[in-house]
């Protein structure tokens, strides 16, 4: 396919129309996604020479990808809703209100560092399906919530969920991590001290930003250190949870330190400070409370770092084969396996066996009523069902776009309308680009990270820059993805309003693109 | 209809707000359906193409995009 302004466009029509139905008609993600995906039909048979062999296999490739998602939100909507309903997700709330009444530290303690450390656990929406309806609860409204837990985590994406994107990153490049990851470990180390000070900002205002930033540059630099020194030392799959866990411990200290200064006494239990009456009287423990979180945690470290349980677990595995597939216009998808997907030690498998554990937990504990199983479910699925339709959607119009060789043409048209000098700028916007349309980091690192290394390759850049500029723009890139903000509308009540949360996060979402595409730009001119 | 037998405006408003009633009220069992379509239908089309069941393929990539009308009307 020649590359040509109407084919450019016509390559990127299916986006626009997405855009356009949430951002100026307020469509949800699921309508907008479904149109989308007719759009890209349409012009992927009539102009770029789809056949129906061709849009059939995307539509299985699509739902494995969709699949691969949908198995965690579903699982940690499910841990959430029990978690919920034990009265863990108030007590949660309470005890970091206790720990500072000052709301913008608040807002970072919940928006900041623990949407990073979920981050670094489970990822895939996660982060903000779990931490935006703590921050509201908390008293901010709900389109800050999502904002704030948005933005928060978009740092930690590249090296959080066990550093999946990061392993494919190193995957379809054929290079080693640890050539990858100083420079991707920079740039996104850099991004978190934004991250933070943008968080301090939708939290607090300009005040709450100049009062808590030494707070801010302190927790950036532990945690931004914490994430380099273990994704360089080989051990990426911990790096976001590692680096989120540090900044967490020190936040903890420092709070705890200044509350015993300004009160002149002793904290032995600073959680149980503000804790409401009722919940004193209920006797309810807060490590109770934390308990299916906690078994989150070991679970998600036990399986991911012990090989024979991994192995044992990973025995089963959904999988398809798909032979090689082209377009009439010559654009050729190699035969390949489609996603597969480990049925038991899937993240969402992890997620699942931490709800069964947490809801015995507390059923146990008589925190949660006998008859409140059927009263979980339907929260559940009132919060999964619209969401996935969005992401069955969005994820199958990716798809079609990828394999008739739209989005191939879009990152050409987008590297070669810049030169040398001008590509590490574009880079990371490639990046992004490639997350907003798919969703998420890995896969935008799938589509796009051969064509970033052979384009640097072509203009004598250096490849692990502009790779850590792909893989650090797709990370900061899917926290606009409308599949993402759609579930994080799902879970705070603002299943209609995805279009007007959007239009926010992009202008903080494309900000931190900015300044990874100035850093990008410096480190070029240090390393050369 | 008028005299002659032909649908006037009023009765396509008619049907129009009928079929608003029906999918409001409706409105979860139709994203359930939809989401269970399209879910399946894109292992039932994966089979058919692997064993070259054209008809069957076709079937299925209909219930797929039947499910996307549904996303879109729901």
């Amino acid at each position: 396919m020649q590359l040509t302004l109407l084919n450019w466009f016509l390559a990127f029509f299916p986006i626009v129309v997405v855009l356009v139905m949430m951002l100026a008609f307020h469509w949800g993600g699921s309508k907008a996604g479904a149109l989308g995906w007719f759009v890209a039909i349409l012009l992927g048979v009539i102009r770029f020479g789809a056949g129906p062999l061709l849009i059939g296999y995307a539509q299985a490739k699509a739902i494995l990808l969709s699949l691969d998602v949908l198995y965690i939100i579903w699982t940690a909507l499910l841990l959430f809703h029990i978690a919920n309903e034990a009265g863990a997700i108030k007590m949660i709330s309470d005890s970091l209100l206790s720990i500072t009444e000052d709301r913008t530290i608040q807002g970072l303690l919940l928006g900041w560092l623990l949407v990073s450390f979920l981050q670094g656990m489970g990822g895939f929406g996660v982060p903000v399906a779990v931490a935006a309806p703590l921050l509201v609860a908390v008293g901010f409204n709900p389109v800050q919530a999502v904002i704030m837990a948005s933005v928060g985590h978009g740092w930690a994406v590249n090296f959080g969920s066990m550093a999946a994107s990061f392993q494919t990153l190193i995957a379809v490049t054929g290079l080693p991590g640890e050539l990858l990851a100083p420079d991707a470990a920079i740039l996104l180390g850099l991004t978190g001290i934004l991250c933070g000070m943008m968080v301090a900002f939708i939290a607090g205002g300009w005040k709450g930003l100049r009062r808590t930033l030494p707070l801010v540059l302190l927790l950036a630099v532990v945690m931004g250190s914490v994430q380099y020194f273990l994704t360089t030392s080989g051990i990426w799959t911990l790096g976001a949870t590692g680096g989120a866990m540090a900044g967490l411990l020190v936040a903890i200290g420092v709070l705890r330190l200044r509350y015993m200064r300004n009160n002149h006494k002793d904290l032995t239990h600073p959680l149980l400070v503000d804790v409401p009456p009722a919940a004193v009287i209920e006797k309810r423990s807060l490590p109770i409370a934390l308990s299916g979180y906690a078994v989150l945690v070991v679970l998600a470290f036990a399986i991911n770092l012990v090989p024979p349980l991994k192995g044992f677990l990973g025995q089963i595995k959904l999988n398809l084969a798909f032979p090689q597939l082209s377009t009439s216009l010559g654009w050729v998808t190699p035969m390949e396996n489609g996603r597969t997907i480990s049925i038991f030690s899937h993240p969402g498998a992890i997620l699942f066996y931490s709800s069964l554990v947490a809801y015995a937990i507390y059923r146990w504990k008589g925190y949660i009523k006998p008859g409140s199983v059927k009263h979980i479910m339907s929260n559940v699925s009132k919060g999964a069902v619209k969401s996935s339709l969005g992401i069955v959607a969005m994820v199958g119009m990716a798809v079609v776009m990828s394999h008739s060789g739209m989005t191939n043409l879009l990152a050409q048209g987008l590297s070669q309308g810049f030169g040398k000098e001008f590509y590490p700028v574009v880079a990371p916007f490639i990046g992004a680009l490639g997350a907003f349309i798919t969703g998420s980091n890995n896969n935008s690192n799938v589509l796009f990270a051969i064509l970033q290394q052979n384009t640097a390759q072509m203009l004598g850049l250096s490849i692990p820059l502009i790779l850590g500029a792909q893989t650090a723009g797709a990370s900061l890139g899917s926290i606009f993805a409308p599949a993402k903000i759609i579930v994080g509308c799902s879970t705070v009540g603002l299943g209609s309003k995805e279009g007007m949360v959007m239009g926010r996060i992009l202008v903080y979402g494309l900000l931190t693109i900015v300044f990874i595409a100035g850093m990008t730009v410096l480190m070029g001119f240090l390393q050369a | 209809m008028d005299m002659n037998g032909e649908i006037t405006k009023k009765d396509q408003d008619d049907t129009n707000s009928a079929l608003k009633r029906f999918l409001k009220r409706n409105r979860t069992a139709i994203q359930g359906f939809a989401l269970l379509l399209a879910l399946v239908m894109p292992f039932l089309l994966y089979v058919a193409l692997q064993n070259g069941d054209s008809l069957l393929a076709l079937l299925a990539f209909t219930l797929i995009t039947l499910s996307m009308l549904l996303i879109i009307m729901a």
